[in-house]
């Protein structure tokens, strides 16, 4: 069986998730590809780019270079650009022929550095992933990169116990407003924000000293799972898995603390049992896990996760399920009695189920943007939709 | 001056004024994009080929065009790309589609993407396998190739070409003219209707077309007509195919070459060109009116908005109008000489580049300005702009006559452009 989609659009595509995942962080991403990934990027899967200027520009690559093995023209485009623009860092993200023909990133990263200073890394993206693992890649080679000279922690002289939130891009937050929250959250809770990796007002604390500055690290979705662990492997930072959704977020508090005492990562939702049931919520593993979880704490309902994104980063829960193809949406959808998920699914639904919207910018792009929630404060059964 | 991004006229380099780099994308998106033209097919179904990153964007224009039951893709794995053959892996994969129809399209237009080129896709092979199967379905070989774009043909010329291969020729030749290889329905008012009315032929544009099976009928024409610079190499083989008489008649901008477009329209329907001078005279009071409407009011025109964009701030200029600047990334051929034309005439003209890398960063605070096309109001900042893509179907004098009457409703009113300039495919119903 090959992967057909017959009615489903696909989610956000990996190079685009490596875009949105650096895109606050003052430094340059360069797609290798000849059009399109940068205009598909920018007009679905993008809020910021009317409004906020980011240095993500693609290559423009043709045929003949590509036959060729002619790296040249893009390390010059790069150069020049570098040049002019003095971005923080430059990011290189593949694309297919570059995957393909074996473009050796990696050197044209170290060639770039050697001549310009500016750190230069790779993002292996291909564009047969999706978003979750283009975000993942990026934020953990940014954050290798930051931290590359730093040997360990910084000691917390402070007393509040430091916090990083990391996952947030506006592919699974497109409301501002629900990363706000989750800094809201945490500071009414005693913790100190130092940075979110990478939206909102604190992003730009995401530093290579506050990268290493945190007591423990919040992951609020699976794209931040990678660069967390890493963290915790190198700097022995803790990090909880978990999304501050309604009903959750005591229990997350808790986590958070224990993870700082204890040292241990955990994942927070697992401490929320459920039993399998025909309510599906789709989505974002970290999220729709969270928010299942929170609606079983708060009210007693369980609810079957249908994780959307790249299991291989983090596998759903037991009784939950990954789908990746729309012949697998279909079969999870096709015994359900409700349906918690982005409005595109209900061309996958069965008819007279209850649909309940939770538009996902990485599955719908901008089409119901004005419907998406902040998703901390998202509580169907509050809303009597449940 | 920064001479990344913008060049006075007089110091630019025919044909790209800037050094090629890395490109920006600006958030402008009314011009149509493959998607948007495949659609222009009735009834037909569209079927990409490609990786994931790459089906996003063609799968969510036709989302936002409410037409998600028209498109479909066959998305390629890692695997299948690097340890399959991708022959296999794409006939399987249309085929598979297919079978999940309960009643098959008349036509499905299937795009294979750039590494079916680098894969070495047998496609001759996918085609005939999949005509043997599917009878009933007319496969219209269009690509999404950009890696070719640059040397070779673009995927909109190849898309406009393939749309016309599978209409037959036929031997009873209608009175009909034929408007093909464009996106934009021609201005009803301009003086070309006027001309093929009087030689008591029919016009009919792929707009018209209201089923497949009347699309396929476009090889009775007795004159086809492509006005739009990529539709030309589709149109032009389908009407020698054909043996159907073929003009290219561009959106020309001055006068002289107005007249000698309509001289061969006239001479091919078979009548005489009448007597223009009234139209080129209201055509001239219309841009003087224009002028004194519209004062010192700096104008931007972008060459989305036209194809001949350095033409039309040609035509405006010679009528004192204050055309400060066009935003292109390079000249056409079709403009070369009026290009140095105003490299005499009006050496301080600025061209401003779209694509290169600082226009991310530049100031877009020239509210001030008038803008025509999206790409110009977006760089300028303005929301006083004509919102139109690709000439707007504005032909001739006519056609020019509204445009000025355009230009001055966008002078007296404010558009909303945030959300009007990233709407994809102006014309197209727009969900979001």
């Amino acid at each position: 069986m090959r992967n057909t989609f017959k009615i489903l659009p696909v989610l956000t595509g990996d190079v685009s998730g490596a875009a949105s995942a650096l895109y606050e962080l003052g430094g340059m991403t360069v797609i290798h590809d000849p059009s399109g990934c940068n205009s598909t990027y920018n007009t679905h899967d993008e809020t910021r780019w009317y409004n906020e200027d980011s240095l993500i520009y693609i290559s423009g690559l043709n045929d003949m270079d590509a036959i060729t093995g002619n790296d040249d023209r893009f390390i010059n485009a790069i150069l020049d650009a570098a040049d002019s623009l003095s971005p923080k860092f430059i990011a290189l993200a593949n694309s297919p022929i570059p995957f393909l023909n074996g473009t050796d990133f990696e050197g044209i990263a170290k060639v770039i550095t050697g001549r310009t200073g500016i750190p230069c890394f790779y993002v292996s993206t291909n564009a047969t992933g999706d978003y979750a693992s283009g975000v993942s890649k990026a934020f953990e080679a940014y954050v290798r990169q930051m931290t590359s000279g730093i040997d360990k922690k910084t000691t917390n002289k402070i007393g509040k116990i430091r916090a990083g939130i990391i996952g947030a891009t506006p592919l699974d937050f497109a409301n501002p407003e629900t990363i706000a929250s989750v800094v809201s959250l945490l500071e009414s809770n005693g913790f100190e924000v130092l940075f979110s990796l990478a939206m909102g007002d604190l992003s730009e604390g995401a530093v290579s000293g506050n990268l290493v500055s945190t007591d423990v690290n919040l992951v609020i979705s699976s794209t931040g799972l990678a660069s967390a662990r890493y963290l915790y492997d190198r700097f022995n930072i803790p990090y909880v898995v978990g999304f501050p959704a309604a009903g959750l977020s005591d229990i997350l508090i808790e986590k958070l603390n224990t993870a700082y005492e204890t040292s241990k990562p955990c994942i927070a939702y697992e401490a929320v049992v459920r039993s399998d049931s025909n309510i599906v919520i789709a989505g974002e593993t970290v999220v729709a896990s969270s928010v299942a979880a929170g609606i079983k704490e708060a009210y007693g309902i369980d609810m079957r996760v249908v994780s959307v994104s790249d299991c291989s980063i983090l596998a759903p829960l037991e009784n939950d399920l990954y789908c990746h193809t729309e012949d697998d949406f279909i079969d999870a959808f096709k015994d359900a009695k409700a349906v918690i998920a982005d409005p595109l699914y209900k061309h996958v639904c069965p008819e007279n189920i209850k649909f309940i919207e939770l538009p996902h910018l990485a599955m719908s792009g901008r089409l119901y943007l004005k419907k998406i929630p902040d998703i901390t404060r998202f509580d169907p059964v509050k809303e009597g939709l449940l | 001056m920064d001479k990344t991004l913008a060049v006075r006229i007089k110091d630019a380099a025919y044909p790209n004024p800037f050094k090629p780099g890395l490109e920006f994308n600006a958030p402008v998106h009314g011009s149509w994009n493959i998607v948007h033209i495949g659609m222009q097919v009735p009834e037909a179904h569209q079927i990409y080929i490609c990786a994931d990153n790459c089906m996003r964007g063609v799968i969510m224009t036709a989302a936002e065009m409410d037409m998600l039951d028209r498109i479909s893709g066959v998305v390629l794995e890692e695997h299948e790309m690097v340890s399959e053959d991708i022959t296999t892996v794409t006939l399987e994969g249309i085929r598979e589609l297919l079978g999940k129809f309960d009643k098959l399209p008349p036509a499905v237009i299937v795009f294979p993407v750039c590494v079916h080129h680098f894969l070495n896709c047998d496609l001759e092979y996918v085609y005939s396998n999949l005509e043997k199967e599917f009878p009933g379905v007319v496969f219209i070989r269009a690509f999404m190739d950009p890696i070719m774009q640059k040397l070779h043909l673009t995927p909109e010329q190849t898309l406009r070409s393939a749309m016309l291969e599978g209409v037959p020729s036929s031997d009873r030749k209608e009175k009909t003219v034929s408007v093909l290889g464009c996106d934009m329905p021609l201005y009803k008012d301009s003086e070309i209707f006027e001309l093929i009315d009087k030689a008591g032929y029919k016009v009919r544009e792929i707009f018209d077309m209201g089923s497949f099976e009347e699309y396929m009928g476009l090889g009775s024409s007795s004159l086809n007509i492509c006005n739009y610079p990529t539709g030309d190499l589709g149109v032009k083989t389908f009407s020698d195919r054909c043996s159907i008489p073929y003009l290219y008649l561009p959106f020309a901008v001055l006068p002289e070459e107005i007249d000698e477009y309509e001289r061969r329209l006239s001479d091919a329907l078979g009548i005489e060109l009448p007597d223009m001078t009234a139209l080129k005279a209201e055509l001239d009071n219309a841009l003087d009116d224009l002028r004194a409407y519209i004062h010192d009011k700096p104008v931007a025109i972008d060459y989305t908005a036209h194809p001949r964009p350095f033409g039309l701030a040609y035509l405006l200029l010679e009528h004192g109008i204050n055309v400060r600047k066009v935003y292109a990334d390079s000249v056409s051929a079709e403009e070369k000489d009026v290009f140095e034309r105003l490299k005499t005439e009006y050496p301080d003209l600025l061209i401003e580049a779209t694509i290169a890398p600082g226009c991310r960063i530049a100031e877009r605070k020239d509210s001030d300005y008038l803008a025509i096309g999206q790409k110009a109001a977006w760089f300028c900042g303005t929301k006083n702009f004509v919102n139109i893509i690709e000439g707007a179907g504005l032909y001739g004098y006519k056609g020019l006559i509204r445009l000025t009457e355009l230009i001055k409703i966008a002078y007296d009113n404010e558009s909303d452009t945030e959300d009007i300039v990233p709407r994809k495919g102006l014309g197209c119903l727009s969900s979001i």
